[in-house]
């Protein structure tokens, strides 16, 4: 291996230590709502998303109650949002429905 | 003396009851003094806060006033500007290397003796990828996706003469007055329509978005593929498309598209020409049309099966008497690949729920027209391959995630994957073993990551994704390429 080659290895391994931020990811997100989801509230990803405004899905977010927020948008997901299992993606839930809210004013592609 | 003396206490009695009701009156009168100076203090407290809210009011009127003029500048500024942009920029080092066959051979089969054995490298080769996104969307059914790009190595010089210091000079090129080029890599609207029927569809025209497809966004970082299948599409292309959703009549996420576009045209652009934009520049450099059919068969958010036909018209070759060698309209080509991919492997293990694993099955024939040859033969020829993955989360970073695939192709295998983002040449499209290791890694969530990558091929036919080739010619024996690079997305 080249000295320049192991300057760029160690640069990108030295960037590692700077790894901080949570990697939370819309995707993921509607990978997840797709997964657990689509069938019970029988709506897509898109349409959940876009029932409340970004500052809506803020608001209950920072106040620990997104899971709540949540029922709203589909009551019948109830028992998934009160489970462990939600617990532990919630981040990327919100995530994606911050990204596509009503008021989000993103994009598709296709 | 007796009526006096009762005289004196009557009068002495009635004075005191007197002083009495005075003393009970000044206190009286006290009271109202102390009541009338409170009035008078709560009054003036009263006055006090209406001169108070009189200026905040006036003070609110003023910010409406102000925010409403600048409401107004904004409005004024933004009413027509209906583009989002956003920016993807990708700085790379690469480190390559290409080791030829020591019985290397050139493309019409004569010994390549100047290349056997040889080696050849690049040990710092650095590059810059910018992609420029647009997006407009008039609602949610009619909206705009374009993307400008700029892809280059650090110091490019694309002049054609070297020596006459022309502007095309990296160090000046976009300095100093030059052509009017802008490097377009999508641009196309979607219209969809039919929401309400069992089968919504989506029509969308222009350049679209066939590159870094399913199962290749991992090996680029990316979290969404594009809709068409990596094992066999990888180009820029133009066309039309028309998706029809399946997934109320079908399985949960099932579409088809139906995708026909143009790949090549060579017409005459001859500006002094009487007739410009007809024929071709050279006899028989027919246009190359396409069809392409992706297909996604399900998809529950973890589960992804999709497949691909695609067939490409007026595919290039020879003739057999080898007298056009360079291009010509020699047959069709017709590809199909099926791919699947797992994500989450297992729930209540978290290592597992973050892993993911797919594999690929695909194949290439050719069918060249009576007089012309496609990879050396005038008969039908077909390739296969398969390709393989795993990922799985690093375990020292948040996010960071580490994958290793595996490709083999056979002798006749030749996918369209020209714009595959590999520097040495596209590893799907290997004729023999290629072998990739790769850490993606999050700095930032995903607006800053990283990545190391380690490519090596090992070919057992010709390193070539042109049906010009034979593929019985060997000419490399292995190539490789270590790459690393910080990425910016917002």
């Amino acid at each position: 291996m080249t000295s320049i080659s192991k300057i760029a290895l160690a640069a990108l391994l030295g960037l590692t230590l700077f790894s901080t931020t949570a990697s939370a990811d819309s995707e993921k997100g509607k990978k997840l709502y797709q997964k657990n989801l689509k069938e019970t509230c029988g709506i897509t990803g898109g349409v959940f998303a876009a029932k409340y405004k970004q500052a809506d899905w803020d608001k209950a977010y920072k106040a620990g109650t997104l899971n709540k927020k949540m029922t709203e948008a589909c009551p019948a997901g109830k028992d998934f949002f009160e489970s462990d299992k939600y617990k532990k993606i919630e981040t990327h839930l919100y995530d994606f429905v911050h990204d596509f809210a009503r008021d989000s004013g993103n994009i598709p592609s296709c | 003396m007796k009526k006096i003396t009762l005289s004196l206490i009557a009068a002495s009695l009635f004075s005191g009851n007197l002083l009495a009701d005075e003393a009970a009156l000044q206190a009286q009168i006290q009271k109202l003094i102390q009541r009338i100076e409170q009035l008078e203090q709560a009054q003036g407290t009263t006055q006090q806060t209406q001169i108070v809210l009189q200026e905040n009011q006036a003070e609110i009127k003023e910010t409406q006033i102000s925010q409403g003029d600048m409401l107004s500048k904004v409005n004024a500024q933004s009413a027509n500007d209906n583009i989002k942009w956003d920016i993807d920029l990708r700085s790379a080092f690469h480190n390559i290397n290409y080791q030829y066959a020591d019985d290397a051979k050139n493309r019409d089969g004569s010994a390549d003796a100047t290349h056997s054995g040889q080696k050849y490298s690049n040990n710092s080769l650095f590059t810059n990828r910018l992609w420029l996104g647009m997006g407009s969307k008039v609602n949610d059914d009619l909206f705009f996706n374009g993307q400008v790009a700029a892809d280059y190595y650090w110091g490019a010089d694309t002049s054609v003469n070297h020596s006459a210091m022309s502007q095309d000079m990296g160090w000046e090129a976009n300095s100093k007055p030059h052509d009017a080029s802008l490097g377009l890599r999508q641009a196309y609207f979607v219209y969809k329509f039919g929401n309400d029927w069992d089968i919504p569809m989506t029509f969308s025209v222009g350049r679209r978005a066939a590159v870094d497809g399913f199962l290749a966004n991992n090996r680029e970082g990316t979290q969404k593929p594009g809709s068409p299948l990596a094992h066999i599409t990888n180009v820029e292309v133009d066309g039309a498309m028309m998706q029809f959703n399946l997934d109320k009549v079908f399985l949960p996420g099932s579409y088809l598209k139906v995708v026909y576009g143009r790949s090549y045209d060579t017409i005459n652009q001859n500006a002094l020409s009487t007739v410009p934009y007809t024929g071709t520049t050279f006899p028989g450099d027919d246009k190359v049309d396409f069809l392409v059919l992706p297909m996604s068969i399900y998809n529950d958010g973890a589960s992804n099966l999709m497949a691909e036909y695609a067939m490409i018209m007026n595919a290039k070759g020879d003739t057999v008497s080898g007298t056009t060698y360079g291009g010509v309209a020699a047959g069709t080509a017709h590809y199909a690949a099926l791919s699947y991919q797992l994500d989450g492997l297992n729930e209540d293990v978290d290592f597992l729920n973050d892993s993911t694993v797919f594999a690929s099955v695909a194949m290439t024939s050719t069918n060249p027209d009576s007089g012309y040859t496609m990879l050396g033969s005038t008969d039908n020829k077909t390739g296969y391959s398969f390709w393989a993955g795993v990922l799985f989360p690093d375990t020292i970073s948040d996010g960071g995630r580490i994958g290793i695939e595996y490709n083999h192709g056979s002798k006749y295998w030749t996918p369209m994957t020209w714009a595959e983002d590999s520097i040495i040449g596209s590893k799907v499209a290997t004729r023999g073993d290629a072998y990739e290791t790769y850490w993606n890694l999050p700095i930032v969530g995903k607006n800053l990551t990283a990545q190391l990558r380690y490519t090596y091929i090992n070919y057992n036919y010709r390193s070539s994704i042109s049906f010009m080739d034979d593929p019985s010619f060997k000419n490399l024996d292995h190539s490789q390429e270590l790459r690393a690079f910080v990425r910016y997305q917002y």
